[in-house]
């Protein structure tokens, strides 16, 4: 790295810009939003987690005398179609469900994010050969290609949040290109390239700390899409083994006993994702409004 | 506007050949044995040498494309592997039956998240408003092929009002009440989904649009509160519509596969997944150019709606 630039100009607005960030975050606790999906979500890790150590029955071994048992004392959400303890099923498949979402949306942010700041930072030829691509891809639903993709790889949880991310990447791509465009031409950014700062530096120390408001709020929303994908290939039949409990195959096993009543495999997982979808689309929100200086002061 | 059109039109020639490319590299990734699933278990593999000669199979992958590239321009997208049918015919029968469920939800949600925008701003911050955002954030987060398992468990099983799934009961001949009642649960599903996803961006926008200069200046001017929300702030506040609706065409594919799967309904959803289980590369290569087909359409119809609503936009 070269010598330490002593921009005064520079670190002023670099100064202004932090106090920024944290007159956001204000925002973002102040919001009803906020509470209410860190709430939901502290709710469902401590289920997930902690729930397993409370609740010791192994989900996956089978209890042949109790096979879709309505809840009792011994099974208090009754037992699966194979004689499994419902409630420590949905306990463990959590971690999974949970974890995939959140790396799912994390690897997709990466790729979208580096791929955005390259194509806007070279420009030309380059970004408009990248951008087409986005374009294509996009034109594919991404249930399409994540039906191809499954059916080539093995799915386990590292293949997921694999497909999961490379087919959700795009999006996050476009906003940051689009950010980067317009703070190309701002004069902070003349100054660090005036101060003789590389490619990289621009990319990661100046672009990168601007568009972060929209790339929290896009990768927030994109854990719950995660969520409901895994559950959704589970549906499709494609999903995670059946050695592997998570919300979405607990559901898509339920649906055989649709017309038997039982309940108790029906509402749970489902309640589950509608309240993981619930706390991060509140996140998300709370996070847009904090962020976007137009929405601020508006709730 | 023609003019324009047009060059969108011959602007999206590079993108339509992507797909093709994108979907056959990854049709010829996938491992599995075309021949084991069109001959059975019990094969030689002279008679599955000769089926891959047969389908071109044992050409290389760059001839493969362009034999089938050359195909499509004729129309001709190859036989399904397992019906034994020209794929085009397939589609021919599937693509309306999930367009029907697409068309009519469409025309409904449109409507109703219409409708729920103008109450919740007209409404803003009231009770009514407050309840049905935090309404549209539930089934915002209930994932489709649950919202439709529960349809069918509580009209279909509990309460026998609509068939459960299909497209014709066994033994019932096909006429157009029989199918029209197999669509209802589903196109409910797809309804609710959407408006639950739309009315929230439609509220935003009319509330956007009230604050602006021009809303105060038809107030001033006394017009009835009526005029001003159906008159002025309506129409300034479709433009986000026909924005997400042009974004949603490949959305409502993925949303119609899932409901198509589980209420058994054969459109062109059904078919893909079950081509995708059988490794029937035609039929999912087809499906996929003309889903990709239907999208670059459905943004270049938002594309035009935007000059229809929005006189500032001139296209010339």
């Amino acid at each position: 790295m070269s010598a330490q630039p002593t921009f005064e100009p520079l670190n002023a607005q670099l100064a202004a810009a932090e106090t920024g960030m944290s007159r956001e975050w204000r925002a973002f606790w102040r919001s009803p939003l906020a509470i209410a999906g860190v709430a939901i979500l502290g709710f469902l890790i401590l289920f997930s987690w902690v729930g397993p150590m409370i609740w010791r029955l192994n989900p996956i071994s089978t209890d042949l005398s109790y096979i879709i048992s309505p809840p009792f004392a011994g099974h208090p959400l009754g037992t699966t179609g194979v004689g499994q303890d419902q409630l420590s099923q949905l306990m463990v498949g959590g971690q999974i469900s949970l974890l995939i979402g959140f790396f799912s949306a994390v690897t997709g942010m990466v790729i979208g994010v580096v791929y955005g700041l390259i194509s806007a930072q070279f420009g030309g030829w380059l970004d408009t050969v990248l951008m087409r691509f986005v374009d294509m891809t996009l034109a594919i639903p991404g249930i399409y290609l994540l039906l191809v993709l499954d059916s080539i790889l093995q799915p386990n949880p590292v293949t997921i949040i694999f497909i999961i991310a490379v087919t959700s990447w795009q999006p996050i791509a476009r906003i940051v290109r689009g950010e980067v465009l317009s703070l190309k031409t701002r004069d902070f950014v003349e100054a660090a390239r005036a101060e003789g700062a590389g490619q990289a530096r621009i990319m990661f120390r100046h672009y990168l700390p601007n568009v972060m408001g929209p790339i929290i709020v896009f990768t927030t929303f994109q854990v719950g899409l995660g969520i409901l994908t895994i559950a959704g290939l589970s549906f499709l039949g494609l999903g995670l083994p059946q050695t592997t409990p998570n919300w979405g195959t607990s559901l898509s096993n339920s649906m055989s006993y649709m017309y038997q009543n039982a309940w108790w495999l029906i509402y749970p997982p489902g309640i589950l994702i509608v309240l993981a979808e619930l706390s991060v689309n509140f996140l998300g929100d709370a996070f847009n409004s904090a962020f976007d200086p137009r929405m601020r002061g508006r709730g | 506007m023609l003019r324009y059109t047009i060059r969108r039109l011959i602007e999206s020639i590079p993108t339509m050949l992507g797909i093709t490319i994108i979907t056959f590299i990854l049709v010829h990734l996938v491992p599995g044995n075309t021949a084991a699933v069109m001959l059975g278990p019990h094969y030689t593999p002279s008679q599955a040498a000769a089926l891959n000669h047969q389908l071109g199979l044992d050409k290389p992958l760059p001839v493969q494309y362009l034999l089938w590239l050359w195909q499509l321009l004729h129309g001709n997208l190859g036989i399904s592997y397992t019906q034994g049918l020209p794929v085009l015919q397939i589609i021919g029968i599937n693509l309306p039956r999930t367009l029907a469920i697409v068309g009519i939800s469409t025309v409904i949600f449109t409507i109703l998240s219409i409708m729920q925008g103008i109450y919740q701003a007209h409404h803003q911050n009231s009770v009514q408003d407050n309840v049905i955002t935090v309404l549209a954030y539930f089934f915002f987060s209930m994932p489709i092929f649950w919202l439709g398992v529960l349809l069918i468990i509580w009209f279909a099983i509990d309460i026998p009002l609509f068939p459960a799934g299909g497209i014709a009961d066994p033994g019932q001949t096909m006429n157009f009440t029989v199918w029209f009642s197999h669509i209802i649960l589903p196109v409910i599903t797809l309804v609710i989904a959407q408006v639950a996803y739309m009315g929230r961006f439609m509220r935003g926008s009319v509330v956007e649009s009230l604050m602006q200069d021009y809303i105060r200046t038809a107030r001033a001017k006394g017009l009835s509160e009526r005029v001003v929300l159906y008159k002025h702030a309506f129409r300034n506040s479709l433009l986000p519509l026909i924005t997400l609706f042009g974004f949603s065409v490949p959305t409502l594919f993925a949303g119609t596969l899932y409901i198509e799967m589980i209420f058994n309904y054969p459109g062109l959803g059904y078919m893909f997944w079950q081509a995708a289980l059988r490794r029937d590369f035609p039929i999912i290569f087809g499906a996929t150019v003309i889903i990709g087909v239907l999208t670059i359409l459905g943004n270049l119809l938002a594309d035009l709606l935007y000059a229809v609503v929005d006189p500032r936009i001139r296209y010339n």
